[in-house]
Formats: C-alpha cells, sequence, structure tokens
C-alpha cells in the first residue's frame, strides 16, 4: 500500500516534471527561435564561412582551412586598423567613464535642476549617429566651424583641418565617441550610486571623513561592480566603433589615408565595400570576437582584485 | 419578387467581383526595380514610370528605394545569393561582373533595335558589353550617366580656362591670401579616384596593359598627373567632403567634379554668386571627360518569363528618346542617346539651360572605367597612392609604383 503510493506519487511527480519542462521550453521557444536564428546560427555559420574561399557569387567555395586568417595577417591595413581601434578604445573608454563617474556623483547630490541634467546629459545617446555626425561635421569644419573659430579666432591657433589631415581624423572620432556614450555611462553610474546605502556616508561622518576620503573609500569600492559593468560594456562597444567612422567620411572609406580605419569599418570593406569577400570579412569579424573574449576574460579574472559585492 | 430580384442582383455583383479580381490577377504584371535615387531623381523616375503605366496598363513598375549605391549593392548580393533578385536593378560595372559569374542576368542586347544600339555613345556600349561565355554581349543599359565638368564661378572669370596651363594660371591668379589664411581658392582637389583618373587619362593614361594583367598606373602619364596636381595643391581647396558647398560659398572660384553635382551647386550659389559649367581644361593628350553612373540590368534568376519581358518593354521606354530627355532635364544626368543630344527638344532645353552644354559636349569626348572585377580595390589602392602624394607622405613615382605593385599581385594575377 505504502509502495505503491510511493511510486505513485514519483509518477505523478515525474509526468508532472516533464510537464512543467516542456512548459517551460514552450515559453522559451519563441525567444530560442529568434536568438538561433539571428544570434546563433549566423555566429556559429561564420566560423564555417571564415574557413572557405567564399567569393561571393563563385559557384564553388572551397575549404581552404586558416588561408582567409593568414590573409587578413598579412594585410597591413589590418594592422592599422587594430591599432586605430586600440587607439580608440584607450582614448575612450577610460575618458568617458572618468567623465561620466565625476558627472554622476555631481548629479547624485541635491543640485537644482537635477533632471534637467539628467536628460541632457543622456539626449546623445538616444540621438541618431547619423544626425549627429552632421552636426559635428559642422563643428569640426575646417572653416566654418564652431571650434576652429574659438581656437582660431579667439585662442590664435592655426586653423586644423580636422577631417581630412590624417592626424585629427581619430581625436574627432574620440571626441564624438565621448560625446555620445557619456550619457549611457552617467545614468549606469547614478544607478549605481543610489544604489550604495546612506548608512555608510553617515557612520563615515560621524567618525569625521571628509568628502574625499567618503569618495575613495566607501563610493568607489561599493560602486565597483557598477564600474566593472560599465567598463566590459563600454570596452565592447568601443571595439566595435563602426557608425561614426561611416558617416563622417563616407562609404566606408576609413578617413584620409585609412587614418581612422577601424576594425569594424574594415570588416565593412573587406566584406561589403565592394570587394564582397565574405570569407576573409567572417576571419575578420572572428579575431575581433576573439580579441574582444580574451580581453573579457582577462578583466574578469582582474576584476576579482578590485570588485567588491556587497 | 423582391427577393428574387436581389438574389439576382447579389449574384451579378459577386460575379462582376470575381471578374475584376481574376483580369486583374491574371492580366498586371509586377515589375520590381531596386534604385538608389532619391529627391528631384526619383520623382522624375517616378513619373517616367507612371507614364510608362498608362501606355501599359498590364505592367505594374513597382520603384524600390534600397539606400545609397552601397547599400544596393549589398542588398543585390543577398538577394541574389537567396535566390530571389528584383526583376531588374541600377548596377555599377564591377557589381555587374560579379552577378555574371552567379550568370544571374539577362543579355539585353538582343531585346534592343539596332538602331538603338547604334544611337547609344561609343564609351557607354563599351562599360555595358562584357565578355560572357567567351562572346562580348550587350548585358545591361546605361541609365543614371554624368560626365566631369569644369564649374567656374562667373563671378569672378568671364571665360573658363582651356587647357591645362590656363587651369593652373588661372588658379593662381585667383587665389586670395589674407594674413596667414588663405580667403579665397583657385581651385578645389577631393582626394577621390576619380579626380586623379580623369587627370590621368587626359594625359594620355591606360590604367591596365592590352590583357589586363598589369596596372599601368605608374606610367609617365600617371607621374605628369600628379605633379601637376601637386602644382595645382598650392591654390585649391583639399578636402575629402564635396566641392558643392565652398564653391557656393565663394571659397573655390572652380572646381572638377561630376555634372551630378549640378543640381547642389545651383543650390549652393543661390543667391550669391553666378556660375556655369564648361568643358574640361584640356591635357597634354586630349580633353575627355570621365563618364560615371550606373546601368540597368534585368535578372533571369528568380524572376518569370512574363516579369522579365514586361522589363524589358520598361528598358525599351527607358531609351526612347522621349524619356532620355525627360530624365535628363529633370535630373541632371545625361542624355543616353546620341540623337536625343542632338534633337530639337533638348537644343531647346539646353539653350534656355546653359550649364547643360558642357555636360551634352562631353558625352561624346566620355571615356569610362575599363572592366574588372577586382575594381573595388584596385581604386582603393589609387585613392591611398593619390593621398598620400596629395598630402606629402611619398613622391608621385614612389606611391604609384607600390600601387601599381600591390595591384598587380593582388588584384590582376589571377
Amino acid at each position: 500500500m505504502k509502495r505503491s503510493f510511493a511510486i505513485g506519487m514519483r509518477r505523478y511527480r515525474r509526468g508532472r516534471f516533464w510537464r512543467d519542462t516542456a512548459q517551460a521550453y514552450l515559453y522559451l521557444l519563441p525567444a530560442f527561435v529568434i536568438l538561433g536564428t539571428f544570434t546563433f546560427y549566423p555566429f556559429i555559420n561564420s566560423f564555417f564561412v571564415s574557413f572557405h574561399s567564399w567569393l561571393s557569387f563563385a559557384p564553388v567555395k572551397p575549404f581552404v582551412g586558416f588561408a582567409n586568417y593568414v590573409k587578413i595577417f598579412q594585410d597591413d591595413l589590418f594592422w592599422l586598423s587594430l591599432w586605430h581601434t586600440v587607439y580608440y578604445v584607450l582614448a575612450s573608454v577610460i575618458p568617458t567613464m572618468a567623465l561620466a563617474l565625476f558627472i554622476a556623483v555631481l548629479l547624485n547630490s541635491k543640485i537644482r535642476g537635477r533632471s534637467f541634467f539628467r536628460t541632457a546629459f543622456f539626449l546623445p545617446y538616444i540621438t541618431n549617429t547619423v544626425a549627429a555626425a552632421m552636426v559635428f561635421l559642422w563643428i569640426f569644419n575646417r572653416d566654418y566651424g564652431l571650434l576652429n573659430y574659438f581656437l582660431h579666432h579667439l585662442l590664435g591657433l592655426n586653423l586644423i583641418d580636422w577631417f581630412n589631415n590624417p592626424h585629427y581624423t581619430m581625436p574627432v572620432v574620440i571626441l564624438m565617441g565621448i560625446w555620445k556614450f557619456i550619457g549611457f555611462d552617467i545614468v549606469l553610474f547614478l544607478a549605481g550610486l543610489q544604489n550604495i546605502d546612506q548608512q555608510y556616508y553617515e557612520a563615515a561622518e560621524v567618525d569625521g571623513a571628509t568628502g574625499w576620503y567618503r569618495f575613495r573609500h566607501i563610493t568607489l569600492p561599493l560602486l565597483s561592480p557598477t564600474t566593472f559593468f560599465v567598463f566590459i560594456i563600454s570596452l565592447i562597444g568601443a571595439f566595435k566603433i563602426f557608425q561614426q567612422v561611416y558617416v563622417l567620411w563616407p562609404g566606408g572609406a576609413g578617413g584620409p589615408l585609412n587614418s581612422a580605419m577601424t576594425l569594424m569599418v574594415y570588416f565593412y570593406h573587406v566584406g561589403f565595400g565592394g570587394a564582397w569577400h565574405l570569407g576573409q570579412a567572417a576571419a575578420v569579424a572572428n579575431i575581433l570576437f576573439v580579441l574582444i573574449f580574451i580581453i573579457t576574460m582577462i578583466q574578469m579574472q582582474l576584476s576579482k582584485r578590485w570588485v567588491f559585492y556587497q | 419578387m423582391l427577393k428574387k430580384g436581389l438574389i439576382l442582383l447579389l449574384a451579378v455583383a459577386l460575379l462582376g467581383l470575381f471578374a475584376v479580381n481574376t483580369v486583374a490577377a491574371t492580366k498586371k504584371v509586377e515589375v520590381t526595380f531596386w534604385h538608389a535615387m532619391t529627391r528631384a531623381n526619383l520623382d522624375t523616375l517616378t513619373a517616367l514610370a507612371n507614364e510608362f503605366m498608362a501606355d501599359h496598363p498590364n505592367i505594374q513598375i513597382n520603384l524600390a528605394y534600397q539606400g545609397g549605391y552601397g547599400d544596393l549593392s549589398t542588398k543585390l548580393l543577398a538577394a541574389i545569393m537567396a535566390g530571389n533578385p528584383p526583376v531588374m536593378a541600377q548596377m555599377y560595372e564591377d557589381w555587374t561582373m560579379k552577378f555574371l559569374e552567379a550568370d544571374a542576368l539577362m543579355p539585353l542586347g538582343d531585346q534592343l533595335s539596332p538602331a538603338t544600339i547604334v544611337d547609344i555613345p561609343q564609351s557607354l556600349i563599351e562599360s555595358n558589353t562584357y565578355l560572357v561565355n567567351g562572346k562580348k554581349a550587350l548585358m545591361t543599359v546605361p541609365f543614371n550617366k554624368s560626365a566631369m565638368v569644369l564649374f567656374y564661378n562667373t563671378d569672378l572669370m568671364k571665360q573658363p580656362p582651356k587647357t591645362w596651363d590656363e587651369l593652373l594660371q588661372v588658379s593662381k591668379d585667383l587665389t586670395v591670401v589674407k594674413g596667414d589664411t588663405t580667403v579665397q581658392y583657385g581651385f578645389g582637389i577631393r582626394p577621390y579616384t576619380e579626380f586623379f583618373i580623369q587627370f590621368f587619362h587626359q594625359a594620355g593614361g591606360k590604367i591596365f596593359n592590352e590583357d589586363m594583367t598589369k596596372c599601368l598606373i605608374n606610367s609617365e602619364a600617371g607621374i605628369q598627373a600628379m605633379n601637376y596636381l601637386l602644382q595645382l595643391k598650392p591654390y585649391s581647396l583639399y578636402q575629402s567632403a564635396y566641392l558643392s558647398d565652398p564653391f557656393g560659398a565663394g571659397k573655390v572660384a572652380m572646381y572638377i567634379g561630376s555634372s551630378a553635382g549640378i543640381t547642389f551647386v545651383a543650390s549652393a550659389s543661390k543667391g550669391k554668386h553666378g556660375w556655369m559649367t564648361a568643358d574640361l581644361p584640356a591635357g597634354s593628350i586630349n580633353g575627355e571627360s570621365m563618364i560615371q553612373g550606373t546601368n540597368i540590368g534585368v535578372f533571369k534568376i528568380g524572376t518569370t518569363q512574363v516579369q522579365r519581358a514586361a522589363a524589358v518593354e520598361f528598358v525599351r521606354f527607358l531609351l526612347s528618346q522621349k524619356a532620355t530627355i525627360e530624365w535628363a532635364e529633370g535630373t541632371g544626368y545625361l542624355p543616353v542617346l546620341k540623337s536625343a543630344a542632338a534633337s530639337d527638344a533638348w537644343q531647346k532645353y539646353v539653350a534656355t539651360h546653359p550649364d547643360r552644354k558642357a555636360t551634352t559636349n562631353m558625352i561624346l569626348k566620355g571615356f569610362v572605367y575599363p572592366h574588372q572585377a577586382n575594381m573595388y580595390n584596385i581604386r582603393s589602392e589609387i585613392e591611398t597612392a593619390f593621398e598620400q602624394v596629395m598630402l606629402g607622405k611619398a613622391t608621385p613615382k614612389a606611391a604609384l609604383d607600390a600601387a601599381a605593385q600591390k595591384i598587380d599581385s593582388e588584384y590582376l594575377s589571377h
């Protein structure tokens, strides 16, 4: 009697288990179909393509092993674009984050018009890149631009040909990157700041800690999970920088003497610009993937030393 | 009695509806045309399509804007790979070569009357003729064609320069420096490949040898063209953005650019100064002008016989004298028939639009890029060499030698 009850229970549970599981998968199915079709399949397929000579319409697409990768590594333009990408990442991510943190701390204090500033700083992030680039084209215009007006007419510096002098192309891209992405960082930092329990500050105040000490020993450590998240997200975003360059120098040309050619622009150049060498383009995409993957892994490891979860 | 009548009425109405439906379903042939035309160009294209459809009630032309040329090419690439391209599309020559690899296009030469083919300028016949299965065939037809012309500020000069020497002299004379800034440049240089090729060609240059196995960009003509542009550089506004804006603002006294920019020059100069187009100042060998722009091709994969026939009908219409003139008037592109350019209708139009005189002259003095499947990469290499020289990073010889060598080894060897 007892035994049969237990079996019955088990059967019930088993049946229930499978039913519940099936139900859960059913709910997951739409997301999985969409992700599978548009994310996982292309991702896996890009590896397949990268090992073939995938020359647009060539009827035969032979397996070539690592030949596409070798070809990419032999191309000077790849190394140049890698250097520009690293340059962009270093020169934009850290300053953007530092500035964003500074502004977030200011916005977190009780200042007048706080929500106005919050909106104002977030606006560039939701502004269409193409529209923003048009404004930047004017600001940095050599003859009529606002920036040169200040530099030249007010400060007496030489006119700078921002878009045509290879030395200044990356700085333009970086400045635009900072302007565009800072709002996103600010919002994340603000959320992080508001999560910090006020008790810590009150206790610190009782102990007589000044502003800087409170920031250094309370805010920074307790904000570190947010900082880490912002860092990873910004880093990945910065490695994939494309739109700004594409719009500032139309047609994927990558600026004068390719001085603003980044990895994603290079990828476009190889794959879709007109050469249509999809095998090599897939190789570029995968190199970028591996690069970001390794850097993120290193970040994860390093983060153990400086990220504190409450 | 009333009931019976109602039923009868209903039956007749239903029958009628059914009949209309079947007529519509069997008679209207849908032809999708992928293009990259905007603004006035799109308006003119739409007007032409409507005119055509009014005469051919059984054909529906669906104009589908696909974005800029880059987007159009990418979308065509994807559509052909999926076996489902539109019935017809605008296409550049190097795309066409790729589409031919996929055997995706139907030849158009044998669909046109010999009279029409003879009427198309020779340079445009060349650029639409491809080697298919060892035989030359007219695969596409010219569509939105523009020529390089000289734009000049009529407030600053009465007569435009006629030769390279004059161009240099006038550029010098019209360059105005105040203090340490140049307030007016005589000329404008935009570092893109066709700008250089224009001068290269006039110096007698050929990009490739006869059998397309060697790049000759570093020939004497290449070095001569580079040196000449270097001489012009101090008197030129050098920028990668279009020159129509600084020209309109009076910052640049003249520049060489595609006639497709006429409408932009007109609006940029409006209310500021007079302007006109002129035949290009001639180089040491010739005064020919580069003809650019896309052609129209009809796809044979993923389309039905009926659709292709309808598309061919539309192509014939676009290649009629009346349509090509209407197209040229509305857009600033060239009429693509010699008879149209010589016709009274066009001459009358030119009399009231003198800026079109030079572009009309240039149709018969045009040259085009030779066909090369890797033209995109080859253009990039030439552009890099051009920029290197203009920015003082390399001598003409060093830059062109390096470009030629890379083009030979990377893009012509197989």
